[in-house]
């Protein structure tokens, strides 16, 4: 069993029946395979054949920030210490594909480079947010991050993590496990603006104690194809989860998110809330789902997922889904579809506000609420970058 | 300035609305329109403004020698034409605060920079001259305002763009009479030489406030009868029945 240690809330024992990690990886790699149009989860990813994509590996340039006042509080580890290693075997235990495996493997094989851990000491709250960049350079190049957030418990803290990069052809699989200790804090936001033609394979695990709070945001604006999988899983009692995203798909691009909010103990409360835009030929997929595990009971949990189609030929697909196996649970989800409303636009303009403007305005309206992760929290400046970049794209069409 | 409607047409989805419209609005004047339901008040005010629905088939508009008919809504907006709507959107997401800062930018002369302060500033004054809680401005536009505030938004943004001729699409009804004393004295603030008004309205109890020059009667798209405010009295005494006879009879010699 996956195990929180209730006095830091960052330590895992190994989960039982599992030998060494080798061992496990070594099973994923006898069971598992390429992700395909075979795997639900997969199926409408339209994900590229491992032979597809650059075999080159290369290394992001990793920077961060955190503020001067901070600096006692966290503490940055670079490669996979001892505690990062017990974290990432709790990973293993959502990994499906042969993309985890190979993902796996290749930060284990070389450690010191890809993978950074983010450490917020006990009680400590920060005043700033901790912002983990990843920056992606090579051309035909293939890249695997890791990050871990160990969040002890009492402690309050917000990390970016962005991915970034403008070079062709790349290839980057990234993966989260964040760790929230009892009575924590932990707010993380993932901003993906990759170049246009990237392949991007994302998959977290958040992990909550006795309340704690997690709140993430996910802000998939670039690349070809983005895939992702963000997975809170309420560990103990008390665990308060709210998980916000914003995507959006333009050009050929095509996008396919899903948010997990499992549910493992009793007396949890989680909410989703998804935002999308989809324009010119840009497609994309949302398959949230809630999972109450047997002996959850008490679980208030809500899945919502809108999507806002600008054109013809555009696409959005919502499929949430509930995957309840115990009573006495409040569970429901809901999603819509919609366009730009013709008289709010002529509002804007009778204004003086241009249509190309008034678009912008309405399709950032639109998305507003699903923007941050919480009340009056002002999204990283990235977020707005990637999204000026949605927007100016669709000028050169008239709804 | 003047606003000039001549042998105005225009029709939606094939039906034709305004069947021949002349109506001349000098700066300096407020001008009243009166006419039953549906007898295409509204229409005017959206062709006016240029919305895509309807189409014109004919006529022309003029603001002085501008022919507007032939400008997108938004450049109608830019050279001071304002239309305050019977009802206002919501747009949940856009705070009208950053909406009308937008919208006061764009009506400064190319290359004009707002003063973000002192619009702030003179936001505010207009605020409590129309008695509105100040939070307004940080809530999102018009999401869950009441019919009265609704009205009370537009005239707040009619006193920040300053237009050189705004339309009131019924902008008094739903209004007690308090609100309604309020949308007046906006109004009245802005009466003078560089503003002229169209007022559209079924009620007499507005024009008690708003003196107006001018009462024209629309009734089945076209303005049936114009005259001094003693029309007022007169619609509001036998209705409109006497001018419909009298326009069907009009309209059958034709
Ligand atoms: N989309 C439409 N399709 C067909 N007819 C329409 C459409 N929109 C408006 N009309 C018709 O146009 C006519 C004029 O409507 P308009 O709203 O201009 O009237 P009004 O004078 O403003 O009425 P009220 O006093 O009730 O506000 C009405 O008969 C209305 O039904
Ligand atoms: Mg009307």
């Amino acid at each position: 069993m996956r195990h929180l240690d209730m006095a830091t809330g960052v330590r895992y024992s190994a989960p039982s029946g599992m030998e060494t990690l080798t061992d496990t990886l070594k099973n994923l790699e006898k069971t598992a395979r390429w992700p395909g149009p075979s795997m639900e989860e997969w199926r409408r990813s339209a994900f590229p054949k491992e032979d597809e994509l650059p075999r080159a590996a290369g290394t992001p340039l990793i920077s961060w920030e955190i503020a001067e006042e901070d600096q006692d509080a966290v503490v940055i580890g670079y490669g996979i210490d001892d505690e990062a290693l017990a974290l990432f075997r709790t990973d293993l235990a959502d990994s499906q594909t042969l993309l985890d495996y190979r993902h796996r493997l290749d930060i284990l094989s070389r450690p010191g480079s890809t993978a950074v851990s983010i450490r917020i000491r006990k009680g400590k709250v920060l005043s700033r947010p901790v912002v983990l960049r990843y920056s992606y350079r090579g051309r035909d190049t293939r890249y695997n991050a890791h990050t871990f957030i160990l969040c002890e418990q009492e402690a309050d803290a917000r990390v970016v993590e962005i991915h970034d990069g403008r070079a062709p052809e790349m290839f980057v699989t990234a993966g989260t496990h964040a760790s929230c200790g009892p009575g924590s804090r932990l707010s993380h936001e993932l901003i993906q603006n990759l170049d246009d033609s990237a392949v991007f394979a994302y998959q977290s695990l958040a992990q909550t104690g006795r309340d704690a709070s997690y709140r993430s945001f996910e802000g998939q604006f670039g690349s070809r194809i983005a895939k992702s999988r963000m997975t809170a899983e309420c560990l103990d009692k008390g665990g308060d989860v709210h998980m916000n995203g914003v995507y959006t798909a333009r050009g050929n691009q095509k996008k396919d998110l899903k948010p997990v909010q499992r549910h493992s103990s009793p007396r949890c409360a989680s909410r989703s809330y998804y935002k999308g835009a989809v324009q010119e030929d840009g497609a994309t997929v949302f398959q949230g789902i809630i999972e109450v595990a047997k002996g959850a009971f008490e679980t208030d949990a809500y899945l919502s997922n809108k999507n806002l189609i600008l054109n013809d030929g555009a696409r959005a697909d919502s499929i949430p889904n509930l995957e309840i196996l115990n009573n006495n649970v409040k569970c429901s989800h809901g999603s819509t579809t919609g366009t730009l409303r013709e008289d709010e636009l002529f509002y804007l303009e009778s204004r003086g506000i241009g249509r190309k403007e008034g678009r912008a305005m309405l399709i950032e309206a639109y998305i507003e609420d699903a923007l941050g992760n919480e009340q009056g929290r002002e999204p990283h400046p990235a977020v707005y970058e990637a999204l000026a970049q949605f927007l100016k794209n669709g000028e050169s069409e008239k709804p | 300035m003047e606003l000039r409607i001549h042998g105005l047409h225009a029709s939606i989805e094939g039906k034709e609305i305004l069947k021949g419209i002349d109506l001349t609005l000098p700066q300096g004047e407020i001008h009243a329109l009166m006419g039953p339901n549906g007898s295409g008040k509204s229409t005017l005010a959206n062709v006016l403004m240029g919305h895509p629905s309807y189409e014109v088939t004919g006529g022309e508009v003029y603001m002085d020698d501008i022919d507007i008919l032939s400008l997108e809504p938004y450049q109608r907006a830019r050279l001071g034409l304002f239309l305050a709507f019977q009802y206002p959107v919501e747009i949940p997401g856009l705070t009208a605060g950053k909406f009308l800062k937008r919208a006061a930018e764009l009506r400064l002369e190319d290359g004009g920079k707002l003063n973000v302060s002192s619009f702030i500033r003179e936001l505010r004054a207009h605020m409590d001259f129309l008695e509105m809680d100040h939070q307004f401005i940080n809530r999102y536009l018009n999401e869950g305002f009441s019919g009265g505030e609704k009205k009370r938004m537009e005239m707040l943004q009619m006193l920040a763009l300053q237009p050189a001729f705004a339309v009131l699409d019924e902008t008094d009804s739903g209004l007690d009479i308090d609100a309604l004393k309020i949308v007046s004295k906006g109004v009245n603030s802005l009466k003078g030489p560089g503003f002229g008004a169209l007022i559209i309205t079924h009620y007499q109890r507005i024009l008690n406030y708003i003196r107006p020059d001018r009462v024209h009667v629309m009734v089945g798209g076209r303005i049936v009868r114009s005259g001094g405010p003693e029309l007022v009295e007169r619609l509001e005494k036998d209705g409109y029945d006497w001018l419909k006879s009298q326009a069907a009879a009009e309209h059958a010699k034709v």
